[in-house]
């Protein structure tokens, strides 16, 4: 009885950090809506034509990243063609920029003026739908692209082997054995995909031209307008697809937890394919590197287009305006973030993946809030709230919304792992006389390595690009790197906004590549037989 | 265990450490919105005023820093707020300490706003920017008047900055508003939308556009263009005969702060020699009925558009009309 | 045989208004091999967390040897379980799985020792230095026996440890079970759905059904004087489909 007390009491104090760090700031700025009318916003003309451009961009950017994301993640999972590594890292690049940047590269390449566009003597216009399409694909390909690799990677090769023997037709087994394989996370795919790209306005607002969608309404009535009431229920409009995707989730929540080792898939021979998937991989690389490359270009010379003469002037520029100084402030807010951030979703998750309860589902329930909130209505929630307080106006501040801000993601990936881990550890240790702490660091926490590793990495990578959330509560003393783009970006300094992106990609490129190391590392020795052990 | 609790104290000793910033009465917070070598000539000239002050100059973009503004309210950090339009400003007002006792005789009657909260700083004022390499290249004239823009042959070679977003955008969207009746003036943005490439969402878009060769005519900055056209840019710039329209901009004190003798000292520095300095150097609009500045390449004797009738409220009501 | 090893009175327990397990009584003798019978959702696997100490119960008592256990934590009740899958630490050894518990109570190298032994006694010798995901389902529930074993119980529990496997594995392990029993001359309790598995290793077989216990005996005395008709419906009626099939089985296996 002693032990669930205390079980309790942690589950308690998660709570009221939840409350204090998410709900009671929502409260604040939710306070602000009751001035609105709701109903005559949501049947307004502006606003319904917004609803209906954002759904159905979303819904085509959506359908073609997740295209994409299957045929190559198929591809190289399924062929035997050289340096998968190399490409399966390219093609997640633009996860590590922030999606304005997508916005702008798309802009340099193949705006009016672009370099694409003068190369190849291009007319039609880049701003507007497909624009957004566009920038949208890029920056969510590579999330739909890592989800359907892992899947494909632990596919159990041995119906197909059966089947194979059995004469069956390879288009019957797709449909028979690969389509029902692909249903659920296909779907979830899908899903996150689509909340990812509903709720961003990076890339409208870059290439969005006059096509409007809801969050750059959201954005022009709560930065252009300082109507807060009124962004705040666009924002909840915006809500609507991450809280469908939790209950669909919830609800499908089932034997999940067996687990069984997975025949790897041998591949076969075959020239065509294999053809098929360098001249995919290879375009889609190059698609990638493009605006890198522009970048690149932006960034070294002095005044682009006008003057195309090498020069170092505007990353001078951007270190005379505190760039280094701001990389600085941008590394620790991310380590800290990570560090604190990992220790936390682990808490959590293990008491509510390993220990039952009502308190359980109520901490699952509010962890998952947090995926849900635009950046820039939880920023502002945040003045409201802490407004005055110790933490205003510090580092702390930006490292706790960012801890809030991308809490749900690394959240649910620990989730899974430990739901998948075997029931009965602790009662084990229990009957062996052996404690649950012990058996979390000696058993659990081991068995989790690559996961937290993984979860580093999106606090990491996300806490050094997001700009919504910390815009409003950075000060000079604590300025993030990402924040230089808008302002430069607001100043029309394209040129020292891409050497931002360039610098933010750097960084994160190498925690990755820090990451991948590790866990290719772990993998190996998981299949092992360890040797210092006799 | 012991090794967990001794991870999550030394966090919590890092964000209590990086939670205690400095403070003291040496210390002013200013909000500014002003263009990044400005702010730096500002920063220069405050330390040789100030050398024993800590003036720190906090760069938000504009929308940025009205919202922040907005939601911090009075407990806000900043002292002194500059170069927010004046469309933010009214709608921040009772944030702002009264400046009444500063004399405003200097400045031109019309803008001076009534609650005595703020004083102008700036005149943005608005041109037709031309990038006649492109327009020669389509052969196309440069355009007479707002009603040539609606000629189809300009279609996508207009960039106009959203006035939903932009204070440039919506100065010219008033501007027309108060020379042709609400009704035609929205009715000609009607119009003119489908022949425009993009509502930039800031106000240095346009000219931008023209720089990059993205665009050919821009509702654009009358002072960016200038810059660059002395920067070599092959810009050209016009006026309509509506009259440049133009947004104004000012500075305040955040009410409370007008007490502490730093906040006042730095405040009175700007208006008495930032703002003029800025106006030698930068952005030579009248704003004084007695003074004039003259600055390279910049149109003299500007006729202004009427801008009349120009509050926060009207504002509001005219955006509400305004759906692109 | 013949002494009283555990006796078990009045047990109940509830979860909201789901009652459980309805004053469970029953004994078990030393060196016994008692089955408890059931479909999934009958209580044993509460009854056996009950036992273990991992969940308390409403009332009832549980003495072991002479002393009422009811209020001591699971380690020193000197039980010992083997759990459904295992639970084996996927992270760690086989070796290390055996001697992890005996290295945290003190004397890593005693551990060592004592660990090499029992992995010796099940045969898996030859496999120290594997990681459980390496070996055979009845390797792996060895292993979990091991395990148990390791820290000297004298009374196991056992809950459905053949449901992973298949039915080859299940034959050979049942009477590797056995044989362990007795080298160990433990007293084994024994949680399955499996009728044939009941009746063919148990002493005596405890048949429960919605927290209720139906019936405890034999297994002849099951089959000859069945209780009620819910024995007769469901455990022999069971029992007889069971032994036709495998009879089929291994004919055709021949």
């Amino acid at each position: 009885m002693k032990t669930s007390g205390k079980l309790t009491a942690v589950k308690g104090l998660l709570l009221i950090f939840f409350a204090v760090s998410v709900l009671l700031p929502l409260l604040r700025m939710l306070a602000r809506m009751t001035t609105v009318d709701i109903r005559g916003l949501l049947v307004s003309g502006p606003f319904l034509a917004a609803l209906k451009n954002s759904l159905v961009v979303t819904a085509v950017s959506t359908l073609i990243a997740v295209f994409l994301a299957t045929l190559l993640s198929w591809l190289l999972e399924r062929s035997r063609i050289r340096f998968k590594g190399l490409f399966a890292l390219l093609f997640t690049l633009p996860m590590l920029i922030p999606s304005i940047s997508h916005g702008m590269g798309l802009v340099v390449l193949f705006g009016a003026n672009g370099l694409v566009t003068g190369w190849f003597g291009l007319k039609g216009s880049i701003y507007g739908f497909w624009g957004i399409v566009a920038g949208s694909v890029m920056y969510s390909f590579p999330v739909a692209f890592l989800m359907l690799s892992d899947i494909l990677r632990y596919e159990d090769s041995s119906p197909y082997e059966a089947a194979d023997v059995m004469g069956i037709s390879r288009r019957h087994q797709f449909a028979s054995i690969t389509a029902p394989f692909l249903r659920r996370p296909m779907l979830s795919t899908l899903f996150a995909v689509f909340t990812l790209i509903i709720i961003d306005y990076g890339v409208p607002l870059m290439v969005g031209g006059q096509y409007k969608t809801l969050p750059v309404m959201m954005y022009q009535d709560v930065i252009g307008l300082l109507d807060f009431g009124k962004g705040s229920v666009i924002g909840l409009v915006l809500l609507t697809p991450a809280l469908v995707a939790f209950i669909l989730d919830v609800l499908n929540r089932d034997k999940l937890t067996l687990s069984f080792v997975a025949r790897p898939f041998r591949v076969r021979k075959n020239r065509l394919r294999d053809g098929l998937a360098y001249v995919t991989s290879g375009l889609v690389s190059l698609a990638v590197l493009l605006p890198i490359a522009a970048f690149l270009l932006l960034t070294l010379v002095k005044k682009y287009p006008s003057d195309m003469r090498l020069s170092m002037d505007n990353i001078s520029r951007a270190f005379n305006m505190g760039a280094g100084a701001n990389l600085g402030h941008s590394l620790v807010i991310a380590l800290v973030t990570s560090l604190t951030g990992v220790a936390l979703s682990f808490l959590v998750a293990y008491m509510t993946a390993r220990t039952p309860g009502k308190l359980s589902k109520i901490l699952h329930l509010v962890s998952l809030i947090s995926l849900a909130i635009p950046g820039i209505v939880l920023g502002l929630s945040y003045v409201l709230f802490f407004k005055g307080s110790l933490i205003y106006g510090s580092l702390a501040i930006l490292i706790l919304v960012n801890l809030v801000h991308f809490f749900a993601s690394p959240y649910l990936m620990i989730y899974n792992t430990l739901a998948k881990l075997n029931e009965h550890l602790e009662a084990v240790g229990q009957t062996l006389g052996v404690s649950r702490i012990s058996i979390i660091r000696d058993v659990i926490l081991p068995q989790a390595g690559g996961t937290l590793a993984e979860m580093f990495t999106y606090f990491f990578v996300n806490s050094m690009m997001t700009i919504s959330a910390v815009a409003f509560l950075a000060t000079a003393g604590t300025r993030p790197l990402s924040l230089m783009i808008t302002s430069f970006e607001a100043q029309m300094l394209l040129e020292c906004a891409a050497f931002i992106a360039l610098l933010i990609l750097t960084v994160n490129l190498l925690v990755k590549g820090l990451f991948t190391y590790y866990r290719s590392r772990k993998e190996r020795s998981a299949y092992e037989p360890d040797q210092a052990a006799v | 265990m012991k090794r967990v609790g001794g991870i999550l104290l030394a966090f919590l000793l890092i964000f209590l450490a990086v939670g205690c910033g400095k403070s003291g009465d040496e210390k002013v917070i200013v909000y500014l919105s002003s263009e990044e070598y400005r702010v730096e000539y500002f920063q220069k000239r405050l330390k040789e005023e100030f050398p024993h002050y800590e003036v720190v100059l906090e760069y938000l973009p504009t929308g940025t820093h009205a919202a922040k503004l907005e939601a911090e309210g009075l407990e806000t950090e900043c002292d002194i707020s500059f170069e927010l339009d004046y469309g933010y400003l009214g709608s921040l007002e009772k944030l702002f300490a009264d400046l009444s006792a500063y004399d405003s005789s200097p400045y031109l009657a019309e803008l001076v706003p009534d609650s005595g909260n703020y004083l102008p700083t700036l005149r943005n004022g608005g041109c037709i920017a031309i990038n006649r390499e492109i327009l020669e290249q389509k052969e196309l004239p440069v355009p007479d008047n707002y009603r040539d823009l609606l000629k189809p042959e300009y279609k996508g070679l207009i960039s106009m900055p959203n006035p939903k977003a932009s204070g440039t955008g919506y100065m010219f969207l008033k501007s027309l508003v108060n020379a042709w009746g609400e009704e035609e003036a929205l009715a000609y943005f009607d119009a003119l939308t489908s022949n425009i490439l993009q509502y930039t969402s800031s106000g240095s878009g346009p000219v931008n556009a023209l720089v990059q060769g993205e665009a050919a005519i821009g509702l654009a900055m009358t002072a960016q263009t200038v810059t660059e056209i002395n920067r070599g840019v092959d810009l050209e710039l016009y006026f309509f005969e509506e009259g440049s329209p133009y947004s104004l901009y000012g500075m305040a004190m955040i009410k409370g702060k007008e007490t502490r003798p730093a906040v006042k000292e730095v405040f009175e520095f700007f208006k008495d020699s930032l703002v003029i300095e800025d106006k030698e150097l930068f952005f030579p609009e009248k704003i004084f009925k007695e003074r004039d500045f003259v600055l390279e390449n910049y149109p003299v004797d500007i006729l202004y558009a009427d801008m009349s009738g120009d509050s926060p409220a009207e504002k509001a009501r005219l955006l509400e009309k305004w759906d692109h | 045989m013949g002494k009283n090893k555990l006796t078990v009175e009045k047990l109940s327990k509830q979860f909201g208004t789901n009652e459980v397990l309805q004053n469970i009584s029953f004994t078990v003798e030393e060196g016994e091999f008692l089955s408890i019978l059931g479909p999934s959702g009958c209580g044993k696997t509460t009854l056996l967390r009950i036992l273990l100490g991992l969940e308390t119960a409403e009332s009832g008592r549980i003495i072991k040897d002479g002393i009422d256990i009811a209020g001591l934590p699971p380690a020193q009740r000197g039980m010992g379980m083997v759990f459904q899958n295992y639970a084996l630490f996927e992270n760690m050894t086989v070796l290390g799985n055996v001697e992890y518990a005996l290295k945290k109570r003190g004397g890593s190298k005693k551990a060592r020792s004592t660990a090499l032994e029992l992995i010796e006694r099940v045969g898996l010798s030859g496999h120290l230095s594997k990681k459980p995901r390496q070996l055979s389902g009845g390797q792996q529930q060895r292993v979990a026996l091991a395990r148990t074993l390791a820290v000297n119980p004298d009374i196991i529990l056992l809950d459905e440890p053949m449901s992973a496997l298949d039915v080859e594995t299940r034959l050979a392990l049942r009477s590797e079970i056995l044989d362990l029993q007795k080298e160990f001359g433990s007293t084994i309790i024994y949680i399955t759905h499996d009728q044939e598995e009941a009746f063919a290793m148990s002493d005596r077989i405890m048949v429960m059904h919605e927290g209720v216990i139906q019936q405890i005996d034999s297994p002849h005395k099951l089959m000859d004087q069945p209780a009620n008709d819910y024995i007769r419906a469901f455990v022999i009626h069971n029992i007889q489909v069971k032994i036709d099939s495998l009879i089929r089985y291994s004919r055709e296996a021949k």
